[in-house]
């Protein structure tokens, strides 16, 4: 029985992101398939095991009421204000901004660099190509910015980020900028990440095989086992 | 005149700029949704649930004075997560102060987790082997973890919240659930569902 398809229901259900018609479909292999579904189970019971072991004394409705009780007069609001404020913002806001903007000049660049918390930048990061340099079989990726799984061909562009999973007898040779090529061979799920300005390998499960070129940055693997860092080298690394 | 939204109704964003309107019942119900989220974060990080407990109240509290801050406000409760790490660390290096030599932290003892099929729930020392499993794994996954398996959200709804890609997020979660599976087995293979 091929299960590649409803092990990517479980994923998908591992993620919260199974729609209820897809999980029909699954429940219903479940019944047939005890591989699958012992897979499923043990899924669903470290996630019991998990929410068991954190739940709260307190209930959230409790911790509402308690946590109500104890606040200060409300937030400062960046609208809100009394009308003799408003009366004074024309002139004093053009004040108070020149004042920073002569500060800023005089300390220097060094002020932006401090970001407190609730600021933080969250612009993304520009995707970086990763080349196909070799496919046979099947192959599906699931690029970062996506929810599906969609059939990789030689022409597909592909990126660090991307999430690849392989099947049955199929090969893939994926070639970095540096040089570097990971080769993943089938049934097999990893992804390729920046780490540190290096390369991260993230191999959940199956085989791949890596041939570093390149000296002067890091080369990460990580398993669900542990995480090792290889300059240089030529590997291959498995995952049961 | 419009109706009031009900908190219920309403997404995140609209939550909190009605909480910056003076609508305090908008911020009951953000506790209400991430009450567990913020316990969990704090016990897996101190231990101890009373105390997580105090540590989680102060968070929401800090939080509320601070919400004018909030640049995103789709994006409380990553935010909120920040604040309950802090509140964490801070509490752990108080009680480090007062009480010296006793937080050292050792390795959980080797005792045979097995249940049989009868026992309904975890024990406290179960409860406690699971914590300190969590608590070891790395923040990330930390919070991932707890984010999916204890508030609910999904993969990409962390990701939105963490400002992070979401195959980022889910290449974190699927490589916390394999260590955790991995930690966790003997344990969880005879849990009944409750």
């Amino acid at each position: 029985m091929n299960c590649q398809k409803y092990r990517i229901l479980i994923e998908k259900h591992l993620e919260g992101l199974l729609e209820d018609s897809e999980l029909s479909i699954l429940k219903r292999h479940l019944e047939e398939c005890s591989v699958c579904r012992a897979r499923f189970e043990a899924c669903a019971k470290v996630e019991n095991v998990v929410k068991e072991a954190f739940s709260s004394k307190t209930t959230p409705a409790e911790a509402r009421a308690s946590i109500l009780a104890k606040l200060s007069p409300m937030p400062v609001s960046e609208a809100g204000g009394s009308a003799s404020w408003a009366a004074y913002r024309g002139v004093l806001i053009p004040l108070i901004a020149g004042a920073f903007l002569f500060v800023g000049i005089l300390i220097g660049i060094a002020l932006v660099r401090v970001i407190p918390v609730g600021q933080e930048s969250t612009e993304p990061q520009a995707p970086v190509l990763v080349k196909v340099a070799s496919l046979e079989g099947r192959i599906l990726v699931k690029h970062s910015e996506s929810d599906t799984w969609d059939e990789l061909a030689p022409s597909s562009d592909v990126y660090l980020g991307d999430l690849f999973q392989s099947t049955g007898k199929s090969h893939i040779t994926l070639r970095l900028a540096d040089g570097s090529t990971v080769t993943v061979n089938g049934d097999t799920a990893l992804s390729l990440d920046m780490c540190d300005g290096g390369i991260e390998l993230t191999l959940n499960y199956g085989t791949a095989k890596a041939v570093v070129t390149g000296t002067d940055k890091p080369f990460v693997i990580t398993t669900p086992q542990g995480r090792i860092e290889a300059l240089g080298t030529e590997f291959t690394v498995s995952v049961e | 005149m419009p109706a009031k939204s009900t908190p219920d109704a309403c997404s995140e964003e609209k939550m909190v700029a009605r909480v910056l309107e003076g609508d305090k019942e908008f911020y009951g119900a953000l506790v209400e949704r991430y009450w567990g989220m913020a316990v969990a974060l704090a016990l897996s990080k101190i231990g101890d649930p009373t105390q997580a407990e105090d540590v989680a109240q102060e968070s929401f509290i800090q939080a509320y004075s601070h919400l004018h801050k909030l640049r995103d406000r789709s994006r409380f409760a990553g935010w909120l997560c920040k604040i309950v790490f802090q509140k964490s660390v801070d509490h752990i290096r108080k009680r480090s102060q007062e009480k010296p030599g006793l937080i050292s932290v050792s390795e959980p003892e080797a005792i045979n987790y097995t249940l049989s099929a009868a026992d309904p729930i975890l024990t406290d020392q179960q409860r406690e082997f699971v914590r300190d499993t969590v608590g070891r794994l790395p923040a990330k996954f930390r919070k991932v973890i707890t984010m999916r398996f204890v508030t609910g959200l999904s993969s990409v709804e962390i990701a939105h919240q963490l400002g992070k890609r979401p195959g980022t997020v889910r290449v974190w979660l699927h490589r916390a659930y394999q260590l955790l599976r991995k930690e966790l087995a003997p344990l969880a293979e005879e849990v009944k569902e409750s």
